[in-house]
């Protein structure tokens, strides 16, 4: 692995060795963090371990810099929450909080320095309408203009159009479940809300265990991957803090097996311990391992992931990340997609890239 | 990188440096890290940097920059380049090969705006004298570089003429010395006041027009860690036409219009406020019409009897 | 920064915002005032933004801040303190009233169908 990589894993594993870095150390940090968007992370793991004083200057110029954007972010969330809130209220709709907004609204460490852009929320299927109607007639308005946009998110994806108020310019994402009706997975989101847990008379968060099996096919049956090293620091951050009652190790088996994502908790499980020395018993982790694909399926998947999570330096690139960001874009279109939609989605985007209309 | 060797200089070393492991140097409070392969602009930026101290190995890096080639065809024919800092979703735009400075200056002006955040950062130009520094905030094109740079020739220390840099809790401006950006008909302005080396080459048909760089002057460069605590606001505005005068802004405008140069307070929250708040509560805030540059500057001299 | 005044053409109110809610400022504690003579800006901590407040719109967000009131007590305190008639003040009030709801500065206690 490239040095910078491994000085920002390491610091993420243990924030305490922040003080030993040498400059040269943290200009690769700094830039990776910010690559990464783990740069607030990095700032609030300083301000925990009390090292913000003790650093040079000039990183602690730009740690100070970007505590003061997550925090804003923290802000801008719960203001969001509390927007829709009062969009709704009289109302008995109940909302699920998804990632950032989750974590920031239940407290969980790894909402420290988080920086979300977008809120993102989940109802059941028969209130998806009612949500969107509501709360575009409290100003909300449709992102996507076109009509192929609209019927390709209607049609193809586990969520509506995104809405966006324009005197916030804050964008929400409503969910129906929480992957695309095309991908290989399907986990039965009325099993997701039946188990979300309310924290108050509006908002709910996902149970421990769908926390943790959310962002992890998020990550590895959803997502592209690229960049997606934040997404493995919360579920490190999630491991450690479920983890710590010993009866939630069962419980998560047993629903990764009930929502038929033990491949992604797989994987989860394995990255997050190798890469960021998540606290995994040793026997769920052998026993997780099963899920994997077999070689050589899983030695691709291995380069893919552990080229892609980190993107190299911009003073230090080689070809390989490009092809590893390409071969895994490729990679999660096809899990979520049939082929022939595939084609026709690609398609679409070529050809309106070539007429200069916006992508 | 030679042992002696302190500042940017127009050596042979530099020139393959800015090609291979790149030139790390100091800005203010910032540590930028260059490199191109582009030969014309490693001559332009050597020439235009010359002088920038060279960063020390104890300083960390603040933010990298390449200027490349869009694609490796286009680096030998026609070629195309444009700036990369590694991130997704930067702004820049592929220019002719002749405009890398400009590629060099964008996108440096985009790392600075996106990694200013420990500052309230301001869109204007900044100049000192006697310890108190003149906030000069204005859109581009009504005369706040050509005002920034015929202050910094007049006595005054040149700061910046882009980003104005307050730390909240002291309240006092960082100097962000980078080449002065001329355009257009402020160029012959400045052009007659200062020896002909000081201006970089002309750039032509640039997005903007044409460009030529104003190196800063040497004791801005040699300063550039001293502060100076925030003391007077002007909204400079050049008007041939118009009757030369100073209008003082009311508290109410005054801080409408600050809050309207501070660049990044929307990210800063309650932070942006307080500051805006102690920041006008401090100095008063004047709007300057001028005829002439040599009018502006006496009408500058005058009202720095205003500055706490 | 948003502009909050006597706008009396402006009229909204949002879901459940009817003449009969009782309106409360919920953690005055987080808005920061800062006086500039001829009107007043605050910060809204919760929100993050600023708002130019003028003299009656000043005055109405504090005696909220008081106590918690529908628009109609929030009328009859304002045209006591006004010395002006109440039909006067009424509708700027509840145009002040529907802006601070849309802004988020005031949010309805109570609704009373």
């Amino acid at each position: 692995m490239r040095e910078g990589a491994r000085l920002l894993l390491t610091v993420l594993k243990n924030p305490a060795r922040q003080a030993g870095l040498s400059a040269d150390a943290w200009s690769q940090v700094l830039y990776l963090a910010r690559a990464c968007g783990l740069l607030g992370r990095v700032a609030a793991d300083a301000e925990r371990y009390g090292l913000l004083d003790s650093l040079a200057a000039g990183v602690r110029d730009q740690l100070i810099g970007a505590r003061r954007v997550a925090e804003m972010s923290r802000t801008r969330l719960l203001w969001e929450m509390d927007r829709v809130r009062r969009a709704t209220l009289g109302s008995d709709i109940k909302i699920v909080l998804l990632k950032g907004a989750a974590y920031v609204a239940a407290g969980l460490p790894c909402a420290a320095g988080r920086v979300s852009s977008d809120i993102d929320v989940m109802v059941g299927r028969d209130s998806l309408q009612w949500l969107e109607a509501t709360l575009m007639a409290a100003g909300w308005q449709q992102v996507k203009s076109s009509n192929y946009d609209q019927q390709y998110y209607r049609d193809w994806m586990h969520e509506l159009p995104p809405l966006r108020h324009p005197e916030r310019n804050a964008v929400i994402d409503i969910h129906h479940t929480i992957l695309p009706p095309t991908s290989r997975y399907k986990p039965d989101p009325a099993k997701l809300l039946a188990n979300a847990r309310m924290i108050d008379e509006r908002f709910a968060v996902f149970s421990d265990t769908d926390l943790l099996l959310h962002s992890a096919a998020h990550l590895f049956a959803d997502g592209e991957l690229r960049g997606g090293l934040r997404d493995l620091v919360d579920q490190r951050d999630l491991i450690a803090e479920f983890g710590r009652d010993a009866a939630f190790w069962q419980r998560l088996k047993a629903r990764a097996e009930e929502l038929g994502l033990t491949r992604p908790l797989a994987y989860s499980l394995s990255y997050a311990h190798d890469l960021l020395a998540a606290p995994v018993p040793a026997e769920v982790l052998t026993d997780a391992r099963r899920a994997l694909p077999w070689p050589p399926l899983r030695w691709v998947m291995d380069w893919c992931v552990r080229a892609a999570l980190i993107p190299p330096h911009l003073f230090d690139r080689a070809a390989g990340a490009a092809v590893a960001g390409e071969l895994l874009y490729i990679r999660s279109h096809w899990l979520r997609m049939p082929p022939l939609m595939l084609a026709r989605h690609l398609g679409v985007k070529v050809w309106r890239r070539t007429l200069g209309s916006r992508p | 990188m030679g042992r002696d060797v302190r500042d940017i200089t127009r050596l042979p070393e530099h020139f393959r440096a800015l090609r291979r492991e790149g030139l790390r140097f100091r800005v203010g409070p910032f540590v930028a890290h260059v490199r191109t392969p582009f030969s014309r602009l490693r001559h332009d930026f050597l020439e235009t940097y010359e002088g920038f101290p060279l960063a020390s190995e104890a300083e960390a890096t603040t933010f990298h920059l390449q200027v490349r080639a869009t694609s490796p065809l286009r680096r030998w024919v026609r070629p195309k380049l444009m700036a990369d800092a590694g991130f997704a979703h930067t702004p820049f735009v592929p220019l002719p090969g002749d405009l890398g400075m400009l590629a060099m200056e964008m996108g440096l002006n985009w790392l600075v705006a996106t990694s200013s955040d420990r500052f309230l950062m301001f869109h204007a130009g900044l100049v000192e004298r006697d310890g108190k520094a003149i906030l000069m905030p204005g859109a581009s094109g009504i005369g706040k570089s050509t005002l920034t740079a015929g202050l910094s020739l007049s006595g005054w220390r040149f700061f910046t003429d882009e980003f104005g840099l307050l730390d909240p809790d002291t309240l006092a401006f960082h100097p962000h010395p980078r080449p002065i950006s001329l355009k257009n008909e402020s160029i012959p302005v400045l052009a007659e006041r200062v020896m002909p080396e000081r201006l970089s080459r002309p750039l032509h048909e640039t997005p903007k027009g044409t460009i030529r760089y104003l190196k800063p002057p040497r004791d801005a460069l040699e300063r550039m860690a001293e502060t100076a605590p925030a003391s007077l606001i002007l909204y400079p505005n050049y008007n041939p036409n118009a009757k030369s005068q100073v209008i003082e802004l009311p508290k109410h405008e005054a801080f409408a219009m600050v809050r309207g140069a501070a660049v990044n307070c929307d990210r800063l929250g309650e932070t942006a406020f307080r500051t805006l708040a102690a920041l006008t509560d401090r100095c008063r805030s004047f709007r300057l019409i001028y005829r002439s540059l040599d009018q502006a500057i006496r009408m500058v001299s005058d009202l720095m009897e205003h500055a706490p | 920064m948003t502009a909050v005044s006597k706008a009396d053409d402006r009229q909204q109110s949002g879901p459940s915002g009817g003449p009969l809610s009782i309106w409360t400022v919920p953690s005055p504690e987080r808005l920061l005032w800062h006086d500039l003579g001829a009107v007043a800006v605050v910060f809204n901590a919760r929100s993050g933004d600023t708002h130019v407040v003028d003299a009656l719109a000043h005055e109405a967000l504090s005696l909220l801040v008081e106590s918690p009131r529908t628009a109609s007590a929030l009328t009859t305190a304002l045209a006591e303190l006004l010395e002006a008639p109440e039909v006067e003040v009424a509708p700027k009030v509840e145009a002040i009233v529907a802006e601070f709801d849309r802004l988020g500065l005031i949010f309805p206690l109570v609704t009373i169908h």
